[in-house]
């Protein structure tokens, strides 16, 4: 999928992925990959730039761990990014069932 | 063939703006990533070299990678130095009021001289502009992705003129005769522009950054426009209260005369009559004040003391309008031949 169609759901999509646990920027991309069943492939690099932004606004915060001899940046949620979480879906969820009701509406007719 | 990646990192760091501490944060991170998603290729029995290429591919290019970093850490700079920039410029019109208004200090009057006293003025009066501009862009645009950096880039150079005549200023004032004891009023109001220079420097490169990413944003914007801008958002703000609502939405109603207005007097189309129109605000607001300092004893003498003032104001307007018209974006740059 486009990164354009994910315009403005790449933040929530994150948080919902470290809501999982703990993890580094590769794994954070490759949970989005492996929990969309390969939908949501973006350009990796962009999904830096989010993170960072998300930890800027107390929503993640981060810190070094060492792995195979290299630093490695580990994510994590915080108090309030567990709640943006919660607060996301809900609103995705009224969301998508208000476009499901449309579609199905048009379906019918 | 690790060399591949490096060159990318080395590529990504150039591009990148912000401390050489959050450059190597972002090296780190994009060296971990590349390096697993390499070792992940290799165990899917990629040879390495494939492995790389395919890492460096799935991760992006250098522009798309700097574009996002550079993108965020931008909007925050503009937000923060425009801020800064604001304080320190109500800071330094106060101490510039204060220093000429306190004939008697110990220090000595260091504005002494007229033409000292002007070039201060001009320049406290620029930078408030561009200062409370800036932020209320700055604010205005906090949400929007695609900012138009050239406006703020076009009232960064209105602060550097002001910080320029500032300087004139106070070398004009030590050259005319200012004692040795204004040495330390002038250090003060010198540091207090050196910090005004320090955020602005600092927005500047922010900016810089924002108009490498989008080019075509960099054009011949003018400050008419500008202004225009934040006058329409401060409109639509007050037309969202209801105590405030009536008068904008009268002048909404007046639309087509204010346009009318604003073609009579644009700078781009009609220069020498915006100047003139300006010289006569400029000249008859400091007869006006003229008068009310000094009284109406004689009306001939007030004529010719406001005809005077006026004349000086035209003059000032003219020669501003001449010599800096074109960089601070009063009027249009010659189009290209080419």
């Amino acid at each position: 999928m486009e990164a354009e169609a994910l315009k403005g759901h790449l933040d929530g999509l994150l948080l919902a992925v470290l809501a999982d646990g703990p993890a580094h920027g590769y794994a954070v991309i490759r949970g989005l990959e492996t929990k969309s069943d390969g939908v949501f492939s973006l350009t990796e690099g962009t999904v830096y730039p989010a993170l960072h932004r998300l930890e800027k606004r107390g929503l993640l915060r981060s810190k070094w761990s060492s792995a195979a001899g290299r630093r490695r940046r580990v994510y994590a949620l915080t108090g309030r990014g567990d709640r943006a979480v919660a607060e996301a879906r809900g609103e995705w969820q009224a969301f998508s069932a208000a476009i499901d009701t449309v579609w199905r509406t048009a379906c019918a007719t | 063939m690790r060399d591949m990646i490096d060159q990318y990192l080395r590529d990504l760091d150039a591009a990148l703006v912000g401390s050489a501490r959050r450059r190597r944060r972002i090296e780190a991170e994009v060296r971990d990533h590349l390096l697993c998603a390499v070792e992940a290729g290799m165990s899917g029995g990629e040879h390495r070299t494939v492995a790389i290429d395919h890492a460096l591919a799935a991760f992006g290019t250098v522009d798309q990678v700097a574009t996002g970093f550079t993108r965020h850490a931008a909007r925050a700079g503009v937000q923060l130095t425009s801020l800064l920039t604001l304080v320190a410029s109500v800071i330094y019109a106060l101490a510039f009021a204060l220093s000429t208004q306190l004939p008697t200090a110990p220090l000595g009057q260091l504005f002494s001289s007229a033409l000292a006293q002007a070039a201060g003025w001009f320049a406290v009066q620029l930078v408030l502009v561009c200062a409370v501009m800036g932020c209320v862009e700055a604010w205005a645009n906090r949400a929007d992705e695609d900012r138009t950096a050239a406006r703020l880039a076009l009232q960064a150079r209105f602060a550097g003129v002001a910080l320029l005549a500032s300087s004139i200023s106070i070398g004009l004032a030590l050259a005319g005769g200012a004692g040795r004891s204004s040495m330390l009023l002038a250090l003060v109001v010198l540091a207090l522009a050196a910090a005004g220079g320090l955020s602005l420097g600092s927005a500047r490169r922010q900016l810089s950054a924002l108009l490498r990413l989008r080019p075509e944003e960099n054009q011949n914007v003018l400050a008419y426009d500008d202004v225009a801008a934040v006058l329409r958002l401060l409109t639509n703000r007050m037309t969202e209260s209801p105590l405030l609502g009536m008068t904008p939405r009268r002048l909404s109603l007046e639309a087509p005369a204010l346009r009318r207005v604003r073609a009579a007097l644009s700078p781009q189309t009609r220069p020498w009559r915006f100047c003139a129109a300006v010289a006569s605000a400029a000249g008859g607001g400091v007869a006006i004040e003229h008068l009310v300092a000094e009284g109406a004893a004689n009306v001939i003498a007030l004529a010719a003391v406001s005809a005077i003032l006026t004349g000086m104001e035209a003059a000032a307007v003219v020669l501003c309008y001449a010599l800096l018209g074109g960089r601070l974006g009063l009027r249009p740059r010659p189009r290209s031949l080419t």
